[in-house]
């Protein structure tokens, strides 16, 4: 398998840590090199939350390049277009229709541009837009949005089967709340 | 055995474990923290019975550490690199007395800096101290290098440092691992005045040892040289996490025709590596975040480029992109550019129903022309809503604020109000000793100490006002008797979130402080919204605009800032962003049209 560089970003709170957290152990069960890095600290108190998670053979550095990531998943549009140039020309990036304030725009400092889905769709690269808080809100909760991405992600990565990934998520989440976020997961698989 | 992805840092902690800690110690701080929460679970875990604490700062954790070290123990110290310096105090005499058990002080740094005040090199403060230090490249080298730390520092009897980068504290990998052995320690104090208690005369005779303990070390460092081919006449020499982003940027630049020398101890440098080098033309030293590598090569051989010579540049985090260019530069290797972008991150901000929101909120209300000193921690966030001017270091907020207050009035200028901000573990930190002072030499000021009851920034540590500790209830220290132990007279305890109540607080203080030239105390009791949304009986309160009322006049979502309170630019009015709303309903006493609403 080549190196499958995944770039997940999205705003602190939303659950990009926990994402992360699941693919690399699914890859790891499946038998993969995984190295992954995040970024903790004060970027968790609502700032961008960037996460990249490497997968291949044999994996030296937990960084991916500008330019190389074979998929970006973004829980926010912003991000998404912020984010954006990390992908590969023939890359993928799958997005959340979710739209979170930046402080500048709470303070009035400025807009949030009213056309991030027509920048995204000029991009080169695919692009694919998942309404993942209707689906996670259909599965039973709307914070189950980062269960949604991770599934539509899973299309990407056929080196890992169905059973591993649903098995990392039993692992993963509290039990109460596993039926939601299984179902958020087949939703997300189901949108691609 | 057990497989696991483990994050770097407690990757690092198992190698403590496994290396046979029996004290381990820390302050948090970004990017170190998790280091001493997963010991204290690996410990349970296994049923190690080994003691783990939460110190109440760096110096205390290190001293704690350093006496366990002396009496024969294996110590551990964990801190981020600004703790270092808080640490360097007893790191430096620690350096010359050396120990009789083992001591590691992981250290990790904060190259970027995302989460830091600087982006000091630790590799650099054990060539200030005269430690080794050991520089891993990912989480497994961490936790062997954690290991091979406690070796080195048994057989030299010397502290030996463990220098982590936020790539590797916050990278993850899987690592596999088997059941933790118990040990038993002989633990016994010998004495020894003349070495524990030394004098400046016999110092100086632990100065000579020290330089001959280092000098033996510089012969049995550790390298690794990955050739490509036996002919190349290139070469880069690195440590840490840049050896792996290095490795992969000549696979992404598919070159062979240039050799990586890895050092796994940066300081002392290791002899052969004067021989090595001599088989090369050209050499670049690519290392974060300071020329440490660089400064020692010099000695051998001065044609060698890096930091010093202008090839690296001087600041930054070393992304791949960045090595990637300067590799192919300097080496002359084709490749296509990667197409430069202006990339500016969304700005982290309070949490919707954060208190300290309505404690600043009270403090510009208040005094719109005050002076408002503050310090480290979430609250330093303030500074999106005007309310922080100053951010130091950990605890000098206070003194900063005594500062000012000196200045005006040594040159009878109108004293503007001083409102100081401080969080209750930053207080406990760092601010006790600043109180004293500035008690002591008659300052004047408005204190409010912001107390969320945990260390919330760094993942919600305990502080000595909850008495909680690893291994169940300790003492409580109440903040209250501890400040009126500094000698304040006049201290009142409040819910920031009754905001009218904490202005007239902050006035009624400030006109006492003013006409009394003393120190006033507001402890702004309230728990950390994140961990009141924990609890079971949390009381959500549901609020609503009413749009009839609502003059979009910007004061909630601009002034007050929650980042839930929306303005529509279009409609003029506010509205309530339901996905974000934590529930508080604190803007209810924001908005004096009443459009905000109690459903």
């Amino acid at each position: 398998m080549k190196t499958f560089n995944i770039v997940i970003v999205g705003v602190g709170g939303q659950g990009v840590i926990l994402a992360s957290k699941i693919i690399s152990n699914a890859a790891m069960d499946a038998g993969l090199d995984v190295k992954q890095s995040e970024v903790h600290g004060m970027s968790q108190r609502g700032g961008s939350v960037i996460s990249h998670v490497r997968i291949g053979k044999k994996v030296y550095s937990p960084l991916v390049t500008e330019g190389e990531a074979d998929v970006i998943l973004a829980f926010e549009k912003l991000e998404a277009l912020r984010y954006s140039h990390w992908a590969k020309e023939d890359g993928k990036i799958i997005y959340a229709d979710t739209k979170i304030n930046p402080s500048t725009v709470v303070a009035g400092l400025a807009q949030y541009p009213d056309d991030v889905d027509k920048q995204l769709s000029n991009l080169k690269c695919q692009v694919i837009k998942i309404d993942a808080a209707k689906l996670a809100k259909e599965a039973g909760n709307v914070k189950a949005v980062n269960t949604v991405l991770v599934g539509a992600l899973s299309k990407m990565l056929p080196e890992i089967k169905e059973e591993t990934w649903k098995e990392v998520l039993k692992k993963s989440v509290p039990s109460k709340v596993l039926e939601v976020n299984l179902k958020a997961f087949d939703l997300g698989c189901g949108a691609i | 055995m057990h497989k696991e992805i483990l994050l770097g840092n407690e990757a690092v902690a198992l190698g403590l474990l496994e290396g046979g800690c029996n004290v381990i110690s820390a302050y948090p701080g970004t990017p170190s923290s998790e280091v001493l929460p997963y010991a204290n679970h690996l410990n349970k875990k296994f049923n190690l019975q080994r003691f783990v604490e939460w110190s109440v700062n760096e110096k205390s954790a290190f001293e704690l550490a350093y006496a366990n070290a002396i009496a024969g123990g294996n110590s551990a110290v964990i801190m981020k690199q600004v703790g270092l310096n808080v640490a360097m105090d007893p790191l430096m005499s620690a350096a010359y007395i050396g120990l009789k058990g083992a001591m590691v002080v992981v250290v990790a740094d904060d190259p970027g800096p995302y989460s830091s005040q600087t982006e000091q090199d630790t590799r650099f403060a054990a060539m200030f101290a005269k430690l080794p230090v050991l520089d891993p490249s990912t989480p497994q080298e961490g936790r062997e290098f954690a290991k091979k730390a406690l070796k080195i520092s048994n057989k030299y009897e010397i502290p030996v440092i463990l220098r982590l980068t936020n790539r590797v504290s916050h990278g993850k990998q899987d690592i596999e691992y088997e059941e933790i052995p118990k040990i038993n320690l002989d633990i016994k104090f010998e004495k020894n005045p003349q070495r524990w208690a030394a004098i400046p005369r016999f110092r100086y005779l632990q100065h000579i040892e020290l330089n001959n303990k280092i000098k033996k070390l510089a012969n049995e460092n550790e390298y690794s040289l990955k050739k490509y081919n036996d002919k190349n006449k290139n070469l880069i020499i690195t440590s840490g996490c840049c050896y792996s982003h290095i490795i992969d940027s000549l696979k992404y630049l598919n070159c062979e025709k240039v050799d990586v020398l890895k050092l796994d101890m940066p300081y002392p440098l290791n002899i052969e590596v004067s021989d090595i080098i001599n088989n090369y033309e050209n050499i670049l030293i690519i290392e974060e975040t300071m020329p440490v590598i660089e400064y020692q090569i010099l000695k051998y051989r001065n044609n060698v480029d890096g930091r010093l010579t202008g090839i690296i540049p001087g600041e930054g985090e070393l992304s791949i992109d960045k090595i990637v260019k300067i590799v192919s530069e300097y080496f002359k290797i084709k490749f296509v550019q990667f197409p430069e972008f202006n990339t500016k991150s969304k700005k982290p901000e309070l949490c919707p129903g954060c208190p300290h929101r309505s404690s600043f909120y009270a403090i510009i209300k208040a005094f719109p022309k005050g002076i408002y000193p503050s310090d480290i921690g979430c609250y330093t966030l303030g500074l999106n809503m005007n309310a922080v001017d100053t951010c130091l270091c950990m605890g000098a907020t206070i003194n900063q604020a005594s500062g000012f207050y000196h200045a005006f009035k040594s040159q009878n200028k109108e004293i503007p109000p001083i409102v100081a901000t401080i969080g209750d573990s930053t207080f406990y930190h760092s601010g006790v000793t600043a109180l004293i002072n500035s008690v002591y030499n008659k300052s004047a000021f408005v204190l409010v100490v912001l107390d969320n009851g945990t260390t919330a920034m760094t993942g919600f540590q305990p502080t000595p006002e909850s008495g909680i500790l690893n291994s169940g209830h300790g003492n409580k220290v109440p903040l209250k008797e501890v400040i009126k132990g500094c000698g304040i007279e006049k201290i009142h305890v409040l819910n920031p979130n009754n905001i009218n109540e904490m202005i007239e607080c902050l006035k009624e203080c400030w006109d006492y402080s003013v006409k009394n030239e003393k120190i006033s105390v507001i402890i702004a009791k309230e728990p950390c919204t994140l961990l009141k949304l924990r609890e079971k009986d949390y009381k959500f309160i549901k609020i609503k605009i009413n749009e009839d009322k609502c003059t979009g006049c910007r004061v909630c979502s601009d002034k007050f800032q929650c980042p839930s309170l929306i303005y529509d630019e279009k409609r003029k009015k506010v509205f309530i962003d339901y996905s974000t709303c934590n529930g508080c309903g604190v803007c209810v006493q924001v908005c004096k049209f009443e459009a905000i609403e109690i459903e």
